[in-house]
């Protein structure tokens, strides 16, 4: 897991432009690919607006960033993906139930829908069998286990972290993890060798 | 033990399973638009100090562009001069109402009253030969189309010579 020192963020507090880039430099991949495992294809356009919001909400926030408490900035900053993902799939919901009910086109359909004479260049990256299959799996755990099992086993982060980043104790993040998997393993069971 | 080695390899296969799911490069400029963004959202105007504008005519003064102290603001009059001028207007508004007040009561007087009063003037003008069975047809020359209208004097003359007036009147407009 990727560590920012505690200088680096005493910097950017102060506005240094060269600290804040050093942070989204370090920081912007795995921001990234944690909010595309969690939202999905349906946001790829998505997911670089996204990304940027959790950034300028870390940013405006970082003043009450606390060393000393023992978290690791890392850490902090992927409790700002988290909460902001989870806005961000409320307000999708709540779009697609007024447009369901107002007959006036199933947005949740056209999400799910492939077009293959007009696929966009960031749908080929997930364009393949074994990924469709992963990727719907994942969709089918809750928000919570998705977020702990993208946490832990793409991102790799410790369970004190993912506590941290969840705000629950290190037994629900096992317990979570461990469901998750199951979860997993079940419906990729076709794949996988053992 | 048979069944956590048989766990562990259950998740070390899934693991390498999941190394299929990639996600796409990020874009070039994602770093850059995100610091600007980062720079723009930062670049607030700060808030002017309490004392600004003291500073400011503080310099002003100094300079000599403007003399004196700033003088409290008041109002343009006091309350208690204000009333004392309304005193005379309200006199003045109660002295023209009772004057006014007689002419206004008479002119809306009850009109039913008014008609049930014996008419001295329409008495006098009874007086005067009329052909009440005239027509209008005798009335009104035939080669006429006036209509004949009603006409009553508003104050009759009661002297001779004022009754002889009105009968010429009345004979000259319906001859």
């Amino acid at each position: 897991m990727i560590e920012i020192p505690n200088e680096i963020v005493a910097r950017a507090r102060e506005r240094d432009q060269d600290a804040c880039r050093r942070i989204v430099e370090e920081l912007h991949r795995p921001v990234l690919s944690t909010i595309h495992r969690f939202l999905g294809k349906r946001f790829v356009d998505d997911v670089d607006d996204v990304a940027q919001d959790v950034f300028l909400k870390v940013f405006r926030a970082i003043d009450r960033f606390d060393p000393e408490r023992g978290v690791k900035f890392s850490t902090w900053v992927f409790t700002f993906v988290r909460n902001h993902c989870l806005d961000v799939l409320k307000k999708k919901r709540l779009t697609t139930v007024s447009l369901s009910s107002g007959g006036a086109g199933d947005d949740e359909t056209s999400w799910e829908l492939e077009d293959p004479s007009g696929r966009k260049p960031a749908l080929q990256a997930l364009d393949s069998e074994l990924a469709s299959q992963i990727e719907t799996a994942l969709h089918g755990l809750s928000d919570d286990h998705r977020m702990v099992f993208v946490l832990r086993e793409f991102e790799q982060l410790d369970l004190k972290s993912i506590a941290e980043v969840m705000g629950c104790t290190e037994g629900t993040v096992k317990s979570r993890l461990h469901r998750a998997k199951a979860a997993m393993k079940e419906k990729l069971k076709g794949y996988l060798r053992t | 033990m048979d069944h956590d080695a048989h766990e562990d390899h259950e998740d070390t296969a899934l693991r390498e399973l999941l190394a299929a799911h990639v996600v796409p490069e990020p874009s070039p400029d994602f770093v850059d638009d995100t610091v600007l963004r980062i720079q723009l959202d930062a670049h607030t105007v700060p808030d002017p100090s309490p004392d600004f504008v003291e500073t400011v005519m503080a310099g002003l003064a100094r300079d000599g562009l403007v003399s004196g102290t700033r003088p409290t603001l008041q109002r343009a009059t006091e309350l208690g001069e204000r009333r004392l001028r309304l005193v005379p207007l309200l006199l003045a508004a109660a002295v023209l109402l009772g004057f006014l007040l007689p002419n206004l009561i008479r002119g809306t007087g009850d009109p039913e009253a008014f008609l049930d009063q014996p008419s001295t003037s329409f008495a006098e003008v009874s007086s005067v030969s009329f052909d009440e069975n005239a027509t209008e047809h005798d009335l009104r020359p035939a080669d006429s189309d006036v209509v004949p209208a009603i006409w009553l004097p508003s104050s009759p003359d009661n002297t001779e010579h004022g009754k002889d007036l009105l009968q010429q009147k009345w004979q000259v407009r319906f001859k």
